[in-house]
């Protein structure tokens, strides 16, 4: 997309940015304010407009699990018709994945990463920007579907045959095709982008073993969006083909090797959706414990090989179907424990003995290490084929699926939001808000979740619209469901938290308000166009935590000031 | 950089390790060869970072487009072919506007190649860009009064 200058990165360089050069177009001042966001080539732009969407469909997607909620909450009501039901779980879930999470993760690093390994821009911008567009494009036609006769409604792995034209007959499954293979491309796209930068884009001094955590956070899941995400493309096209053809794909072969090329994709997307919030939380302790992240290497490392066995775990969504090799998915799924054990360790091995700071990003990040235990031990559970067996498609497999992403990942992701919003806009979340926020959502989550592991050893299967007084089912549904309110309470707090925050603009944030230790905090707040300029410049880079080194030169200045 | 090149190349090796883990699991063709097709892709992406490291194409990158509007161009065109194959095929005789501004705007909003060849003084100083800007309300004011006050002198016949 365009040329290197090639030139060492300098501490003064300011404003040659797209929007400052001369003479071959309008500048970003003349442009109208939503054009210029519109039409930007600035990788913080592209990321918060990325950020904001999944932010908003957020509370979209999950306005749906609350109908779903009130659905289940007592045996027997009928609040929706099933059809309406199942439409509301697969919208549920596949926007989660595909429109929420995901995005969110990979933009993350979009924002980040530039700022993180001292470049002023990310590369190919018009890429991360065009993977926005897709991204927004498959939002809308997912989302469309529900303005058709027949809802999209085969649930987030769309298995053939329900998926194809016969029993998902309508245009509805078809938009949601569309707008998975859509929102996956885009995100392939800002993933290449934030990879190549990464790699290729850093400022000087700033080798590999001097990226912060979040950045390889973001480099393994990157490596995993190229490898896992085309192979749902494949999953997809084959559905779209088998639903314009329906003579093509009529052996059961082609529903198996449909689900080899789903899960494929959608294990290691599990990671996708983990490991830049495990970014977040071990940036926000190794801050708020005034600490280096310990045993950097060790986490460095793990990231890679975390990532890289997560490629070859994904029959042990299949151990059912009897077309996978038990022993090997098991075998795998079981050596996750050893990355995820130093990663855990280097976590706690972080706040051991740390100055510990209880600000809102620090309890969201502590939150995330118990909570997220629950759901990563619960995953070696039914990566267990004789557990499998009896619980699959039960509640227990929900319950371990929202204890990975709403109790981990979300908890993650809203470390990371508390900690990175002040430097993104230049203000401060109100911070009683903001715990408010916090223990109401760890009530909630826990209240929800926690009675689906019941519910699944008991034999609610999942996908069922309702229920009979005699399964005995009611009492862990209806504190599940008064679990999902408090949810979304906490999620209303939220919502006023941020409004109020912009609105009222009491609370200017300084460049560096909780102590950071990696570049982005020695930038101003919001960063330049340029990331860094003549008023803030590039500190010099002699480890993973730049800043903390300067801190530390300065307090061992003033010690030997004293002393002499 | 020859380590950001061996990392993707270590990652890419050690899934096909696990690849091939599957023949002794008796892993069928398609789980293996599915697992290869990722690990080459995953290698192609390394030898092409590998690639742009040996033309030097490697630090900071300051010479940038300066808008992304082919970018919603591009996007418009993919929501049209996607809609197309959803509604039918015939849609994509829409795509065709789309792609035609894509392809006019990929070109012009690249930053001319001096840009690139400016010296760091240079980029320390953008050059400003001539912006008509609406005055503010003090600078209106005065240059209200300046006409103001010239005409009465006018009408006076005061030299002006």
């Amino acid at each position: 997309v365009s040329a290197d200058l090639g030139s060492p990165p300098t501490s003064d360089r300011e404003g040659f940015g797209p929007e400052d050069r001369g003479g071959d177009g309008p500048s970003r001042r003349t442009r109208p304010l939503v054009v210029s966001w519109l039409t930007t080539t600035d990788h913080k732009r592209i990321a918060l407009l990325t950020l904001a969407t999944a932010m908003f469909l957020f509370f979209v997607v999950g306005f749906l699990a609350l109908v779903i909620r009130a659905q289940l909450a007592q045996p027997g009501l009928e609040i929706v018709s099933t059809n309406t039901y199942n439409a509301l779980f697969t919208v549920h879930g596949s926007g989660m994945i595909y429109l929420v999470v995901t995005p969110f993760a990979i933009a993350l690093g979009v924002y980040l990463v530039p700022l993180q390994v001292g470049a002023p821009a990310i590369a190919a911008p018009r890429v991360a920007m065009f993977g926005f567009w897709l991204y927004l494009a498959g939002a809308l036609s997912i989302f469309a579907g529900f303005a058709t006769a027949n809802y999209p409604a085969a649930g987030w792995y769309a298995y053939p045959p329900l998926s194809d034209g016969a029993f998902s007959p309508g245009y509805g499954e078809s938009l949601w095709i569309a707008g998975v293979v859509l929102a996956a491309t885009g995100m392939i796209l800002q993933a290449a982008t934030v990879l190549w930068t990464a790699l290729l884009k850093r400022a000087a001094g700033m080798t590999m073993l001097r990226m912060p955590v979040f950045t390889w956070s973001a480099v393994a899941t990157n490596l995993m969006v190229i490898a896992a995400f085309p192979a749902l493309l494949v999953a997809m096209g084959m559905l779209a083909i088998g639903r314009l053809y329906p003579s093509v794909f009529t052996q059961n072969s082609w529903n198996v090797g449909y689900q080899n090329l789903f899960w494929f994709f959608a294990h290691p997307v599990v990671y996708v959706m983990f490991f830049p919030f495990v970014g977040c939380v071990a940036e926000v302790l190794a801050t708020f414990s005034g600490r280096r992240f310990f045993g950097y290497r060790a986490a460095v490392l793990s990231f890679l090989t975390f990532s890289a066995f997560s490629m070859s775990v994904w029959g042990h969504h299949m151990f059912s179907t009897g077309q996978s090799s038990n022993n090997y998915y098991s075998l795998m799924s079981i050596l996750l424990i050893a990355p995820a054990g130093v990663e855990y360790f280097d976590m706690i091995g972080t706040i051991i003995g740390g100055k510990l700071r209880f600000r809102t990003p620090m309890l969201f990040a502590l939150a995330f290490i118990p909570q997220f235990l629950v759901g990563g031990l619960t995953g070696i559970m039914v990566a267990t084929p004789v557990i499998d067996y009896q619980v699959t498609d039960s509640y227990f497999i929900v319950a371990h699926w929202h204890y990975t992403l709403v109790a981990g990942s979300v908890f993650g992701l809203f470390a990371g939001f508390y900690f990175w919003f002040p430097k993104a806009t230049g203000l401060m979340l109100d911070e009683r808000l903001g715990k408010l926020h916090f223990w109401l959502l760890v009530v909630g989550t826990n209240l929800t979740f926690l009675p689906m592991f019941w519910l699944g050893f008991a034999g609610m299967p999942r996908r069922y619209a309702t229920y009979l007084p005699s399964d005995g089912f009611t009492t862990p549904n209806l504190i599940s469901s008064v679990g999902a309110a408090v949810f979304a309470l906490a999620q209303i707090v939220f919502a006023v938290n941020i409004q109020k925050s912009v609105r009222l603009r009491r609370r200017p944030a300084p460049d560096d308000p909780w102590e950071g230790q990696t570049l982005e905090w020695a930038t101003s707040s919001p960063p330049p166009r340029t990331n860094y300029d003549a008023a803030h410049p590039l500190p010099p880079i002699r480890s993973y935590a730049p800043l903390l080194d300067l801190r530390e030169q300065r307090r061992r200045d003033d010690h030997a000031e004293v002393a002499s | 950089v020859t380590v950001s090149g061996h990392v993707v190349g270590l990652w890419a090796t050690l899934n096909l390790v696990l690849a091939l883990g599957l023949i002794a699991y008796d892993g069928s063709p398609f789980v293996i060869g599915l697992h290869v097709a990722a690990v080459v892709l995953v290698a192609g992406f390394g030898l092409a970072v590998r690639g742009a490291a040996r033309r030097g194409a490697v630090g900071p990158q300051l010479r940038q487009p300066y808008r992304s509007l082919a970018a919603a161009s591009a996007g418009t065109t993919a929501f049209v072919i996607a809609w197309g194959a959803a509604y039918g095929t015939w849609l994509w005789i829409l795509a065709i506007y789309p792609v035609i501004v894509t392809i006019l705007l990929v070109g012009r909003e690249r930053l001319p190649r001096q840009a690139g060849e400016a010296s760091p003084d240079q980029l320390a100083r953008p050059r400003e860009v001539p912006v008509e800007r609406p005055p503010d309300p003090a600078t209106a004011r005065r240059r209200g009064l300046e006409i103001a006050h010239r005409r009465r002198r006018r009408r006076r016949g005061e030299a002006t």
